[in-house]
């Protein structure tokens, strides 16, 4: 697992976006910047040279799904692995979010263990696939 | 000597018609268009007032019901009382944000602690390589190197500790992600309210667009016994669909 990851941490609550850092820290990354919604978070990428993106679902301007949806509607970011980690936990929303392409899906609250198995399949698939 | 009940207004009513219908017939049967298309029309007239009378009786009790909204005072206090509940509401939310970035302050203050401590016991760990280097022979000082590396190793012991408990206590603050997710909805719900309200008690009707907002709703954390959709319970269900696409 490259820890020199590039990664963007998309949530409209700064504690939270505190709390996913920190487990990122702990885990290895280190290379971690934040946007608190998928306005901010969808220029960022584009500009940016990011190579992970962990998103909320319920953000105000636009939510995490659309974040998601325009992902993978653009052709330089489509390949970028998109974990959710939300507190949407209905069983539509988890499929809508599958379809729409979502690398993984955490439901809040979560462990740090959970956050760990769900990169490391992520990341076992993208190496996979390479 | 038994008494004819008497009839109701329905049922008077309704023996009217049929004689008046009765008639009608006969005048078509007669070829008295002119008696038949009268009493036709008089029909006619008498349905069109009835509807007349019920509109206008409606529109009585709707008016008594507004008189009656406005001059409760009950309905004025509730509606001064909820933009404090709003507030109120923001604030508590508000508090819990505060405290929860004060405890990751004072986590990521004791994970840098931390660091400093591993630092700390990498200078002891040389110092006690230096300490046996130099003490070649010495029963005392081996005893006395021996001594502090089993210190060293309880040092990292208590440090892999803490560096669990501050992460466990940095991730328990998630919980002021989910209850301030939900206070912010039922917030927006208590503004929607009071405008309504407010409106109301106006004599005025809400907004079209405030109406569809409060239709429409707002996504928020799955709370247990609300909702219109099947929740998964937890992280493992979220899987079992998730392994349905191959994720």
């Amino acid at each position: 697992m490259n820890k020199n990851l590039k990664i963007l941490v998309v949530d409209d609550f700064s504690t939270m976006r505190r709390i996913v850092k920190n487990l990122l820290n702990e885990l290895g990354f280190n290379d971690i910047s934040e946007a608190d919604d998928g306005k901010t978070a969808l220029p960022m990428l584009q500009q940016g040279s990011f190579e992970f993106v962990v998103t909320d679902w319920n953000m105000p301007g636009m939510p995490g799904i659309d974040l998601l949806k325009a992902i993978r509607a653009d052709d330089k970011l489509k390949h970028l692995p998109v974990l959710m980690v939300t507190a949407e936990a209905q069983r539509e929303q988890i499929i809508e979010a599958a379809k729409a392409g979502v690398s993984g899906y955490i439901v809040k609250p979560f462990t740090g263990q959970t956050l760990k198995e769900k990169l490391d399949k992520i990341f076992e698939r993208y190496a996979a696939a390479a | 000597m038994t008494r004819e009940p008497s009839l109701t207004a329905e049922q008077a009513a309704r023996h009217e018609l049929i004689a008046r219908l009765q008639e009608m017939s006969t005048a078509l049967q007669c070829g008295d268009d002119a008696l038949f298309s009268e009493r036709l029309h008089a029909l006619l007239r008498r349905r069109e007032e009835s509807f007349y009378v019920h509109i206008a009786r409606i529109t009585d009790d709707l008016k008594k019901a507004f008189e009656s909204l406005e001059s409760d005072q009950r309905w004025n206090s509730i509606a001064s009382e909820l933009p404090d509940a709003g507030a109120r509401l923001e604030h508590v939310s508000q508090l819990t944000e505060k405290a929860a970035h004060h405890t990751l302050d004072l986590v990521e203050a004791g994970q840098q602690e931390l660091k400093a401590m591993a630092g700390s016991l990498g200078l002891l760990s040389a110092l006690r390589a230096r300490l046996l280097m130099a003490c070649a022979g010495s029963g005392a000082l081996m005893q006395l190197a021996t001594e502090v590396q089993q210190m060293e190793q309880q040092l990292q012991g208590h440090q892999h500790s803490l560096r669990g408990k501050f992460s466990e206590l940095a991730q328990s603050q998630e919980y002021q992600d989910l209850s301030g997710q939900i206070l912010r909805r039922v917030t927006h719900v208590v503004r929607e309210v009071e405008a309504a309200l407010l409106k109301l008690l106006d004599g005025r009707a809400p907004s079209k667009d405030a109406a569809i907002a409060a239709d429409k709703g707002l996504e928020g954390p799955t709370v247990p016994g609300l909702g219109r959709s099947a929740i998964a319970a937890g992280q493992d269900d979220a899987d079992a669909l998730l392994a349905m696409f191959s994720l």
